[in-house]
């Protein structure tokens, strides 16, 4: 009696949870409809600039503000083979708190764009009145200097944006959590859960064009430059050699 | 005029005292420029130090920091960077500059112990290097570059003064010497005329091919300071090879021999680097720069070198030559010879407006370079070549300068014995 009982009960509670699976998937559908848009500049001139990304979550509707309120967007923003940020200075960043970023391989500073690969690099900020806004400090490479010299083009292309949240409401929104391992930064696999979001773009791709040498002043500098030391060199020389004479008719 | 020289005519000891209270400001203001501002005021290898320096307390290799260039012992130095305070190393380069400053003024007394004004000169020299904003820069910075540069000037300082008596004194000049040759190659040239200053060459004309090769033969004082640099130099580089394996020797003395680094810097070299990308086989250009240069070394080490009273202004002459003639060149390479400067400043018999025109087209050239190489990096304008040319002017700038210094010097001028010194202070 009592187990035609207890088996009556769990199926109750297996028909209350699909119930409750299927009313969450239906609301799931409607209520992760992220409406965010990103605007990504990139600012200053020259060599060493930075990219900022404004990230705003939709306002309309006050009922939908508790799917991002209080969690943490992570930015995934690949760059291309002549662009890189300097891990070491990202370390300082993260250690003075002023910016929590980190370069998903090892970066070699000094290569030229040519023998370096694009690399990824992750940045993380917590939604704060529905808006977050990040920067990268990033540093374009040298080119391999070409015929006609001109410049060189590096396309920063829009970023990857995942969401985490320190409960368990994103898993409402059903689909799988995004592999994002690299922005658990050494917390357990199942606290460590990102959701990769949709967002509209607001800006054009980032175009950074840097200056590049020009190999047709290749003979017009190496010859200057072989003149320019040897006839320094002979003037050195020479100076040596007249101090030695003059000094030597001093002492006689 | 009267004013400043009033100032520069106050005891040694209040220089000195100045000195270090400018420094200690400095390490104070730099904190807080950090924490302010994004672009730092200490310089990027002071980090790199004491992430090496963290490394070796964790009881790894200084080399587990990418572009860690230098000897361990700049690692090891700095350990207290990272159990005491961040700021110590910053400190510990401001006291060796302060003691660079006491060695150099001790020298130049000794260079003019006949002269009764010795001791006024020499204080007026070490100025030079006291109140000189590059060396205070490079050390409040935290650069290390002011290491080396105090072994050199002790090493200098035991081997041409009886501060150390006998063959001692050798022994301790060679140490001295083979540890700035371990922490950074380039003295290793001014160990020839070092070497020569000990020897005494009575060789004419007349003189016969057996005598004449009798007197090249090392003498004790020279067999002393060879050995004791050589034995120094290789116990050291061996300790830390046995300790570190050939990432030591790549990162600190291969790499700077062979260094690949192509983008803009003052050297006259430097576009033409970048447009071959050090990818030839033979490099022409380079390779007669390094003839060149090597000859100019040469000579100035047996037309300067063989007398101990002209050997520091060969040493000064080598550095000025090994820094226009490097293929990468930044300011904070101006120490090497800045710190052999005060050395020889009072040999120049030169007219104080000379000096200045000297010192301004020294000083434009490098302002011009700064200009372009400001448009390239933080304008992204195409202007290689431009930077190119004004490299070739301050290259020119750097041997027109050398050959003027040349030309006007007069060991044991001494300033031509204070007459810089207003007959009114004179009075007083």
């Amino acid at each position: 009696m009592i187990g035609t009982y207890a088996f009556c009960l769990k199926k109750y509670e297996l028909i209350f949870g699909l119930i409750i699976i299927s009313s969450i998937s239906v609301l799931a559908t409607n209520v992760c409809n992220f409406n965010v848009r990103v605007k990504q500049t990139l600012i200053n001139e020259g060599f060493h600039r930075n990219i900022t990304y404004g990230i705003v979550f939709n306002t309309e509707n006050d009922d939908e503000r508790w799917l991002y309120e209080d969690c943490i967007v992570g930015l995934e923003q690949e760059l291309p083979s002549g662009v890189f940020t300097n891990p070491d200075e990202l370390s300082d960043l993260r250690r003075n708190k002023k910016l929590n970023a980190f370069p998903q391989n090892r970066v070699n500073v000094e290569l030229p764009a040519e023998q370096s690969s694009p690399n990824k690099v992750y940045i993380t900020g917590k939604v704060i009145d529905e808006k977050v806004n990040l920067w990268l400090p990033v540093h374009a490479r040298y080119y391999q200097a070409v015929s006609g010299g001109g410049t060189a083009r590096n396309e920063i292309e829009p970023p990857t944006l995942f969401l985490h949240c320190p409960d368990e409401r994103l898993e409402l929104c059903g689909a799988n959590n995004a592999q994002a391992a690299f922005l658990c930064n050494g917390s357990p696999r199942e606290k460590c859960k990102w959701k990769e979001i949709p967002y509209t773009m607001m800006t054009d791709t980032l175009i950074w064009d840097v200056p590049v040498g020009n190999t047709d002043h290749y003979y017009l500098v190496a010859m200057g430059t072989t003149t320019v030391i040897v006839v320094g060199s002979l003037y050195l020389l020479k100076t040596i050699h007249e101090y030695q004479i003059s000094h030597r008719k001093k002492k006689l | 005029m009267e004013r400043f020289m009033s100032v520069v005519n106050l005891p040694f000891s209040y220089h000195l005292i100045a000195g270090i209270a400018i420094r200690l400001a400095l390490i104070v203001y730099g904190d807080f420029h950090d924490r302010n501002y994004d672009v730092a005021y200490t310089d990027v290898d002071y980090k790199v130090f004491t992430d090496a320096a963290r490394h070796v307390v964790g009881g790894g290799s200084p080399y587990m920091r990418h572009t860690y260039r230098y000897s361990p012992i700049i690692a090891y130095l700095l350990i207290p960077n990272v159990v005491l305070s961040v700021h110590y190393g910053k400190i510990l380069f401001s006291l060796f500059d302060i003691l660079i400053t006491v060695a150099l003024k001790t020298l130049v007394e000794y260079q003019l112990k006949s002269k009764n004004t010795a001791s006024k000169v020499a204080k007026y020299c070490s100025l030079f290097w006291l109140y000189n904003p590059l060396s205070i820069g490079i050390s409040t910075r935290g650069n290390a570059d002011s290491v080396p540069c105090f072994f050199i000037v002790l090493s200098i300082l035991s081997l041409q003064t009886n501060i150390i008596k006998g063959l001692l004194k050798y022994v301790f000049s060679g140490i001295l010497l083979g540890i700035s040759i371990h922490l950074r190659l380039y003295p290793l040239v001014f160990s020839f005329p070092m070497y020569l200053s000990l020897g005494e060459y009575k060789i004419s004309r007349s003189t016969h091919l057996k005598t004449g090769i009798i007197a090249l033969m090392p003498n004790k004082k020279q067999i002393t300071l060879t050995l004791s640099c050589v034995t120094t130099l290789f116990l050291l580089t061996y300790i830390m090879y046995l300790k570190y394996g050939y990432e030591f020797l790549f990162e600190t003395y291969i790499y700077h021999l062979f260094r690949k680094d192509t983008r803009h810097n003052f050297s006259v070299l430097f576009y033409y680097s970048y447009l071959t990308m050090d990818q030839l086989i033979f490099d022409v250009v380079k390779t007669v720069s390094q003839i060149f240069e090597f000859i100019i070394l040469f000579v100035l080490s047996l037309s300067f070198g063989c007398e101990p009273e002209t050997m520091p202004f060969a040493l000064f002459c080598q550095a000025v030559v090994l820094v226009a003639f490097n293929s990468v060149m930044t300011s904070q390479y101006f120490i090497w010879f800045l710190s052999l400067l005060p050395l020889v400043v009072h040999s120049f018999r030169i007219k104080p407006a000379h000096a200045l025109i000297l010192t301004m087209i020294w000083f434009t050239a490098q302002g011009a370079w700064l200009f372009y190489a400001y448009l390239l990096e933080f304008k992204c304008r195409e202007v290689f070549l431009l930077i190119w040319l004004k490299g070739v002017v301050f290259f020119c700038a750097n041997i027109f300068v050398l050959g003027h210094l040349i030309k006007s010097y007069t060991p044991s001028y001494g300033f031509g014995q204070i007459d810089l010194v207003p007959c009114r202070v004179k009075n007083k």
